[in-house]
């Protein structure tokens, strides 16, 4: 049995968010996990502070560098090589909030088409959110305002509320479900009927990850191309979980190589390098 | 047959060994983070509570 792009990505995003959440004796000893996974990522969104996470999340390990003043080498590295072979490719294939976006965007409603320039908000999303208010006052404010954040760990903390190994006392009191608490469920909200009407907007709005892999799509080993052929019907667009048009940019970092586009003819995926490509010329067939 | 060589395009020579030097600077970095336990210690429970 052939699997088709679709359930591959759909399989492999429901095994990293599994993977990523797997420390489930969280619910017998109400202690998280503190091995040496959780010094560690996938290039995914996937929150740290989930009671059963065992790794961590990038931006999250951004946040804490910056907090710390410090540079993040392992991170670095990891998403410097990542980027370098494949792309966006984790973001299509991997990534478990990519995968929640496309479940919520299949309920039939009315659809809103979100505008192009969307995607400049990453900027200040990851300069501000990311990089500038966690240095300057410790607090990693992007994690408490993501909605993945709030959906896979404030909530279920909140909900669950165990006992304080250390304390015995309940873990949240009545007066720390804050202002804050509020305003994340708000904004969770928000979102989620953001996802209901139009293609992963978080991804292309608001992503400081998806921000920073972006970057690596026009130079990395892995490519999309598009034939001289293609007659710009504008299908790939239209199939596009994040509503790129592809056959104008096959490697604009809007993309998050998922593949769908390539149930088009006209539309393949290579492996070059850069260096070999300077030596091949154009095709025109 | 003969060959007919392509024309050279130093631009995209100069972004290809870029990108080599950027990737072994990323090798680099990995290594250097797991070699000197670059280690991320979470907040426990999920911010603003």
């Amino acid at each position: 049995m052939e699997l088709s792009i679709g359930a591959t990505r759909r399989s492999l995003q429901a095994l990293t968010l599994l993977f990523t959440h797997s420390y489930m004796s969280v619910f017998a000893t109400g202690q998280i996990y503190k091995g040496p996974l959780r010094g560690y990522c996938l290039p995914v969104l996937s929150c740290q502070s989930c009671p059963s996470a065992v790794t961590s999340c990038p931006v999250g390990l951004i946040q804490h560098y910056a907090v710390i003043g410090q540079f993040p080498l392992f991170l670095t590295g990891l998403l410097g090589l990542v980027g370098l072979l494949v792309g966006r490719m984790a973001c299509g294939w991997l990534c478990p909030f990519g995968l929640f976006q496309d479940m919520f965007y299949g309920i039939k409603t009315r659809k809103v088409r979100l505008p192009g320039p969307i995607g400049l908000l990453r900027y200040p999303v990851l300069l501000v959110l990311v990089l500038l208010l966690p240095y300057l006052t410790g607090e990693s404010w992007f994690s408490v305002l993501c909605p993945q954040g709030t959906l896979t760990s404030a909530i279920p903390w909140a909900i669950w509320n165990p006992s304080d190994p250390l304390t015995h006392l309940p873990l949240i009191q009545g007066s720390k479900l804050t202002t804050l608490f509020v305003v994340k469920l708000l904004v969770l909200g928000g979102f989620l009927v953001l996802f209901v009407v139009s293609k992963r907007p978080f991804c292309r709005g608001f992503c400081p990850l998806g921000l920073l892999l972006s970057f690596f799509n026009p130079v990395s080993l892995v490519r999309l191309e598009v034939s001289a052929a293609c007659k710009g019907c504008n299908q790939c667009q239209r199939d596009c979980p994040v509503d790129h048009a592809v056959h104008e940019a096959p490697n604009a970092g809007a993309c998050i190589r998922c593949l769908t586009c390539t149930r088009c003819a006209q539309v393949r995926l290579v492996a070059r390098p850069l260096a070999v490509r300077a030596q091949i010329p154009e095709q025109t067939a | 047959m003969d060959s007919v060589p392509f024309p050279r395009q130093p631009a995209l020579e100069a972004t290809g060994w870029l990108i080599v030097v950027l990737a072994l600077l990323f090798v680099l970095s990995l290594v250097a983070g797991l070699a000197l336990g670059d280690v991320f210690e979470t907040r426990h429970y999920g911010s603003g509570l």
